[in-house]
């Protein structure tokens, strides 16, 4: 359960803590929903995930991104999601931007050139560009789901449009 | 890095200014959030030196100066926890800190330490804002921090080139103003 007490209504905690701050919280997830859209769909899943696992978001990592399901994402792929440096499961792109995803997530500050045109080897600058974006407004998020000790939803957010829970990813 | 969206790509990774005048930058407005100037200037320039954004946190707000953010404050940002900086401002910075860092470790006692300062709306405000802060991350990886020279300064709400227009921007405006408090650019006030 969220530790915030006094909420605002809604059908999830998402909604009831950050509907404490109605606007911000639309114009956020506006934000979110088209900076998490830019990019390859199970590619932007996965480092949304690898981040929630990071920061210990228990209410993002109930969720799947419908773009990824569709493109082909499996359960056995984001249940190997923590041994990505070594499982089969990943290729050589996914494994690199999920080593930048995690520099992005301990400290962005110390990526380095290098570390950049590591990236840039496996993304087009536009893509790089868009998947920082990405990162961004996920690690925020997931940020605040941890600091809020969000529960899982119950239901799909509303704010949410493209994200599904695992039990409709499956059907 | 804040923009209007025009549909461009720079737009398309930008903060919508919007968002970071809801998030009360440059100023408090009616729907933002709600918290004291000096508060919300240091939990700006705390994730400013986090992240390492040159140009973040060399910028102070002129407002919050005036209601007396000092740079002895602002110093003892890196070493808050064994600073002389008063118990309520550390309370809310160890929420800010551990949003930085791991938000796991914002652990229960924290939160209740916190709220013997503060509201529960202003906790929320806090978490928020401390949320709203990292995106400076995005300007440092892709090597867009414009860099100390460009801010050193103080800056001002009336500045519309970066915190743009709204009706709540304005009204704020105004009810500073009728206080006394200086909203606009003096000239070459540099810090």
């Amino acid at each position: 359960m969220t530790r915030v007490i006094n909420l605002a209504p809604g059908p999830t905690e998402l909604d009831q803590v950050w509907g404490l701050r109605d606007d911000y919280y639309k114009l956020f997830m506006e934000d979110y929903n088209k900076s998490i859209g830019s990019g390859d769909p199970v590619l932007v899943e996965l480092c949304r995930l690898r981040i929630a696992q990071l920061v210990e978001s228990r209410f993002d990592l109930a969720l799947r991104y419908s773009p990824a399901v569709r493109a082909g994402l499996t359960d056995e792929k984001t249940t190997a999601l923590p041994r990505y440096p070594t499982s089969d499961e990943f290729t050589e792109r996914e494994r690199i931007c999920l080593e930048f995803t995690e520099q992005f997530v301990i400290q962005s500050s110390a990526i380095s050139d290098e570390d950049v045109a590591r990236v840039m080897t496996v993304l087009t600058p536009e893509e790089f560009i868009y998947l920082c974006k990405a990162l961004s407004v996920m690690d925020q998020f997931a940020r605040a789901s941890s600091a809020f000790r969000l529960e899982p939803p119950p239901v799909v957010p509303a704010t949410m449009p493209d994200f599904l829970l695992p039990a409709q990813a499956d059907a | 890095m804040q923009s209007e969206d025009d549909g461009s790509p720079a737009a398309a990774i930008a903060i919508p200014i919007e968002l970071s005048r809801l998030a009360a930058i440059p100023i408090r407005t009616k729907r933002s959030f709600q918290l004291d100037p000096v508060l919300h200037e240091l939990i700006r320039i705390y994730n400013a030196k986090y992240q390492d954004c040159q140009y973040c946190q060399n910028a102070r707000q002129a407002v919050a100066v005036q209601h007396g953010l000092e740079e002895d404050m602002v110093s003892a940002l890196g070493h808050f926890e064994t600073s002389d900086l008063p118990e309520q401002i550390k309370a809310a910075l160890r929420i800010t800190s551990a949003l930085a860092s791991n938000p796991a470790l914002l652990t229960d006692q924290i939160w209740a330490d916190a709220g013997r300062y503060y509201s529960e709306q202003e906790l929320v405000d806090i978490v928020l804002l401390s949320m709203h802060t990292t995106a400076s991350k995005t300007t440092i990886t892709l090597g867009l921090d414009p860099g100390k020279e460009a801010s050193s300064r103080l800056f001002y709400p009336t500045e519309t080139d970066c915190y743009g227009t709204s009706e709540d921007l304005s009204e704020a405006i105004a009810g500073l103003e009728s206080r006394g408090i200086a909203v606009r650019p003096q000239a070459e006030a540099r810090i």
